[in-house]
């Protein structure tokens, strides 16, 4: 039996796996299918002279304690903190909320909109820090069935995991656009709206991974996303790991029900003692292996996975910064909510569970050149605007609906931030059908699976992964975000399976 | 276990507008009118009138054939014929040879069956019939069995995945008996499955089984289609069937049908003009006797009972019930899912769950088989570790039973029983529990008190002395009974080819 580990995938959780298992000596071979690493946390030059992010490119989730094992500065990594976590401009007579990383300073902003949120505020944090703290540990080990126990008689955090999160929101704030500001936060890539049961869960995530004791700040790499995935490509390369793109996996070859190795879809075959895949579970297991090879009550519940939660990218390429109402300079690099408040979120949610358009779709925007200008040639700004809760089967198809889409979102963002339209220089669109042509991921789903309590922890990627069940076919692992504990630049899927592999 | 109506409220709806057509104007319609003018299919309309008559919404004219109006819900004469015969129908699904049956149903006893109202016995008394299916034929209606097709080029390929018997063996024209395992290779069901073509096949079960093949069929080119409703089957089953078979049916060679054969053939007797509806012939049955089913669609179900009664008339054939089915099936020594052994699709406990050697259908397993079928990792550590439970036929003769009942001055209480589904336990003599009986019955035609118990794998050796628990009186008493040969009563018409079978009968 080959010695060599054959990972399927080179996004960020791939290339952990590739970096850990080849310093622990394995042969490792990382094959992938698009041209350049990195998979939904890649940047590219889709607008010429500039260094496009299309997916995530927020490191606040980042296992710090990767960065050191895999001496990702030395391979290039250079971290930049922003100093705003989030924030909502100002619409109509209402001012803009600012989320930054030390609770005062939000407090002192919030005293605008009266005493009693800026009053909460500190209290909150605080809270959801302590939610948080209880729940990192299980998130940052694979899903044990003790850790079930510890939650049941935890019944603070079980509530937040399962209840509507602008119900939560309401027990503690008035202001509206604040709770914008944190739905904004979590619901990202997901098609549940803010009335849905299940979404405090994904705040809860967000901050547990990423300081919530500091609201989960908003870390660039210097780069873009590629500062990290370039990284941990260098440090993977430099333990000997052989990444390979243009590798389009087609098979895994499984020979009584133990993993034997991958065929390429041009028909090379690489021989390997296991196999991790970070595509998607329904990928890895329905296209790649084939249902046929598995337990009936395995490809039950695979195809009870839902990956909705489909968003668009668009990038503009502005001659001047925008101007968001009622924003600074330093507020204006963290993650900008463009919803006024939660039911704008909702609205879009309902529109989408319908296969349509939102009539205003919310959108998350980022202005990566106001941290790392050279992102940009000279004179020129990077802005991303992420609408999320779109349809993936939208009516009347995306050859119509991406115009439509494009269109409804200038709109919004000339309203959020008045002449931006007159700035545009050039722009790239990315829809929700994209990211599965371009990207595999199933159903457009950004995180492999959507991101809500029935797909978490013990229940990811499939019901009964709480009884440790191991998965049906021998020396093969999941590594990517479809995989406890879930989505997000994490790496924390990727380091599971190599540290799984390498217990054996 | 109740049926569910096929499209749940979109069957309602059927029915409902169907109800509609009719009024104080246009009392009676046409089977085929209806069906045209609703969109629907015509076993469909049938089905579904069906039930509006059962229902005593709707009534047959019994000259025109057609559909007539009952304003008030029954008023007259469309009572229901549940509530006619003072029981409470379970469920208003009634089969397509109800009207025949219900007709002929005296005993006025009905029983669910999947959510089917079906005769338990056509005379006061089973004996008659469970006679008939030893001595002459006897005609059941088994359409409540749920059937699936399996159609398209994968199908084969699934029903080898799913079923423990080799379906690479499967020729055309054939039928195989089979069980299905869950991935613990946990007895799920045990059927029959027909090669009606290369590329479809049919599988006919007591308990539903589309879903688990809808999952296994995932990723494969094979449709998994119900189509228990569309069919009505009978079963013909004693020394008669063949004569009764032949003069029914033509272009089927009943003489060259080997046992588990399957063929096409036609309503009508071999003289007679016109094409007759289409029915499949499988030489099967759940009797132990010589004997046929028939397939036929819904619609053509009627004519199916006449030309088979007709035939009959000179052969002694009887209808006959549930009852008769339970006492013969017994001396046939075939397990009956959820008697002799419970699915593990809805077992509780792990404990009640087996595997097929536990349950008697070891013989099912074909483990040299290719295909990596469902279950099959666990049913080969079994062959290793051996089962731990065996399925026994289990044997108490007269003067063992009168030795029982002279202690209350009675003769034994057994004789003229239906056979008994009440579980009691099995022991070694004098000793402990070692098992349970599932199904026990006086045969009057071996004149022995038999029964299938499942016992402890050390114990099953054929001639063990074991005792299983029998009320006398209101005492529980031991009875002292031999592990015995399955089946108990096995007669070479049974399977002989046609000459020989026709000569035994
Ligand atoms: C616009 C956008 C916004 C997002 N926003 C957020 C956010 O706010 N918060 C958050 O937590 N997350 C967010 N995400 C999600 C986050 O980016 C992902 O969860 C994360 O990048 C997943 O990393 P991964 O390595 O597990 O999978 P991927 O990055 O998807 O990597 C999988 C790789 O496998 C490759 N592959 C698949 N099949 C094959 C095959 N057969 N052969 C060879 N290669 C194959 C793919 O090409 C891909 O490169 C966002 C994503 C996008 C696109």
């Amino acid at each position: 039996m080959s010695d060599r580990v054959a990972i399927i995938g080179g996004g960020h959780n791939g290339l952990v796996a590739a970096a850990l298992l080849a310093r622990s000596g394995r042969e490792v071979v990382v094959l992938e299918a698009r041209g350049d690493l990195g998979g939904l946390a890649s940047t590219r030059e889709v607008i010429p002279g500039h260094r496009v992010d299309l997916g995530h490119h927020d490191l606040g989730m980042f296992r710090r304690s990767l960065i050191d094992e895999l001496e990702l500065v030395r391979h290039g990594l250079e971290l930049i903190e922003a100093p705003a976590v989030a924030s909502v401009p100002a619409v109509g007579d209402s001012g803009a909320v600012v989320l930054w990383p030390e609770p005062g300073r939000t407090a002192d902003g919030l005293a605008a909109f009266g005493s009693r949120d800026a009053a909460a505020w500190p209290r909150f944090v605080a809270e959801l820090a302590a939610r948080a703290a209880a729940l990192e540990p299980l998130l940052c080990r694979p899903a044990e069935l003790a850790d079930m126990g510890r939650l049941l008689i935890a019944p603070e955090l079980l509530r937040f995991m399962s209840a509507p999160l602008e119900e939560l929101l309401g027990e503690w704030f008035e202001t509206r656009a604040l709770a914008a500001g944190l739905c904004g936060l979590a619901l990202p890539a997901t098609a549940l709206g803010p009335r849905a049961n299940g979404t405090g869960w994904p705040l809860l995530y967000h901050c547990a991974l990423g300081a919530a004791e500091r609201l989960a700040p908003v870390v660039r790499a210097r780069g873009g996303a590629a500062g990290l995935t370039g990284a941990l490509a260098a440090s993977a390369g430099a333990s000997g790991a052989v990444l390979r793109t243009g590798a389009v996996v087609a098979r895994i070859l499984v020979n009584e029900r133990r993993a034997g190795g991958v065929q390429l879809a041009d028909g090379e075959r690489i021989e390997a003692g296991a196999v991790i895949s970070t595509a998607t579970p329904a990928a890895t297991f329905l296209d790649l292996i084939g249902a046929p090879q598995l337990e009936p009550r395995f490809v039950r519940r695979l195809q009870a996975v839902k990956y909705r939660g489909t968003s668009a990218r668009l990038a503009l390429s502005l001659d001047d910064l925008p101007r968001f109402r009622g924003l600074e300079r330093p507020a204006l690099t963290g993650r900008i909510v463009l919803a006024r408040d939660p039911d704008d979120i909702e609205r879009a949610a309902d529109a989408a569970k319908y296969g349509r358009l939102p009539e205003r779709p919310w959108m998350e925007a980022a202005l990566p050149t106001a941290l790392d200008p050279p992102l940009a040639p000279a004179g020129r700004h990077l802005l991303l605007a992420t609408a999320h809760h779109l349809p993936f089967h939208v009516e009347g198809g995306w050859a119509s609906a991406g115009p439509e889409l494009l269109d409804r979102m200038l709109t919004e963002l000339e309203g959020w931030a008045p002449g931006v339209r007159g700035r545009i220089r050039e722009h790239a669109l990315l829809l929700p059908a994209d990211y599965e042509s371009q990207y595999r991921a199933t159903g457009g789903g950004l995180h492999h699976g959507e991101m809500n309590p029935g797909q978490s922890l013990w229940l990811r990627p499939t019901a009964r992964a709480w009884a440790g069940e191991p998965l049906p076919v021998e020396g093969l692992w999941l590594g990517g975000a479809g995989c406890h504990p879930g989505g997000g630049l994490t790496g924390l899927p990727g380091r599971t399976a190599a540290v799984s592999l390498l217990r054996g | 276990m109740m049926r569910r109506a096929p499209q749940g409220t979109q069957a309602i709806q059927r029915a409902l507008s169907l109800y509609r057509s009719f009024s104080a104007q246009q009392p009676e319609h046409r089977l085929t009118d209806l069906a045209a003018e609703h969109g629907l299919h015509p076993s469909t309309a049938h089905r579904l009138l069906g039930a509006l008559e059962a229902g005593g919404l709707v009534g047959r004219n019994r000259d025109t054939q057609g559909y007539v109006w009952l304003p008030e819900g029954g008023v007259s004469g469309g009572e229901r014929p549940a509530r006619r015969n003072g029981m409470r129908l379970l469920a208003p699904l009634v089969t397509p040879f109800h009207r025949r049956t219900e007709a002929l149903c005296e005993s006025g006893a009905w029983r669910d069956w999947s959510g089917y109202a079906c005769a338990l016995s056509h005379d006061p008394l089973p004996d008659h019939e469970y006679w008939a299916v030893r001595n002459t034929a006897a005609l059941f209606d088994v359409s409540p069995l749920f059937k699936v097709e399996i159609v398209g080029p994968d199908s084969e390929r699934l029903l080898d995945r799913v079923m423990t018997r080799d379906f690479t063996k499967c020729r055309v024209g054939r039928v195989i008996y089979t069980s299905w395992c869950n991935e613990d290779g946990h007895l799920l069901q045990d059927g029959n499955v027909q090669r009606l073509e290369p590329e479809r096949f049919l599988v006919s079960a007591a308990e539903p089984c589309l879903r688990w093949f809808g999952d296994c069929a995932v990723g494969m080119d094979a449709l998994v289609r119900d189509v228990s409703a569309d069919l009505g089957v009978l079963a013909l089953q004693g020394p008669r069937a063949r004569a009764i078979a032949e003069a029914a049916i033509r272009g089927v060679d009943f003489a060259g049908m080997r046992y588990f054969d399957l063929a096409g053939g036609e309503l009508g007797d071999q003289a007679g003009a016109g094409r007759g509806a289409p029915v499949t012939v499988t030489r099967t049955g759940y009797t132990g006797d010589l004997g046929y089913e028939f397939w036929v669609a819904s619609e053509d179900a009627e004519a199916l009972w006449d030309s088979l009664t007709v035939a009959g008339a000179g052969h002694g054939l009887r209808p006959a019930g549930l009852l008769a089915l339970d006492m013969v099936r017994v001396e046939a020594g075939l397990v009956l899912i959820d008697v002799d052994y419970v699915s593990a699709a809805h077992a509780e406990l792990e404990a009640l769950k087996v595997t097929p050697a536990e349950a008697g259908l070891g013989f099912t397993v074909k483990l040299d088989k290719e295909a990596d079928f469902v279950g099959r990792r666990a049913l080969e550590l079994e062959r290793e570790r051996g089962p731990a439970w065996a399925m026994v036929g289990l044997e108490v003769d007269w003067f063992e039973l009168e030795r029982l009942w002279s202690g209350i001055d009675l003769r034994p209480q057994v004789v003229g029983e239906p056979a008994s589904r009440e579980p009691t336990p099995v022991f070694v003599p004098g000793g402990s529990q070692v098992g349970q009986c599932t199904t026990r019955f006086f045969s009057p035609l071996l004149k022995k008190y038999i029964a299938l118990a499942t016992v402890q794998a050390d114990v099953a050796v054929l001639g063990t002395a074991l005792e299983f628990e029998v009320a006398v009186g209101y005492g529980r008493r031991r009875a002292r009974a031999r592990v015995a040969k399955r089946p108990f009563f096995l007669p070479d018409r049974k399977m002989a080819d046609g000459s020989a079978a026709g000569a035994a009968g």
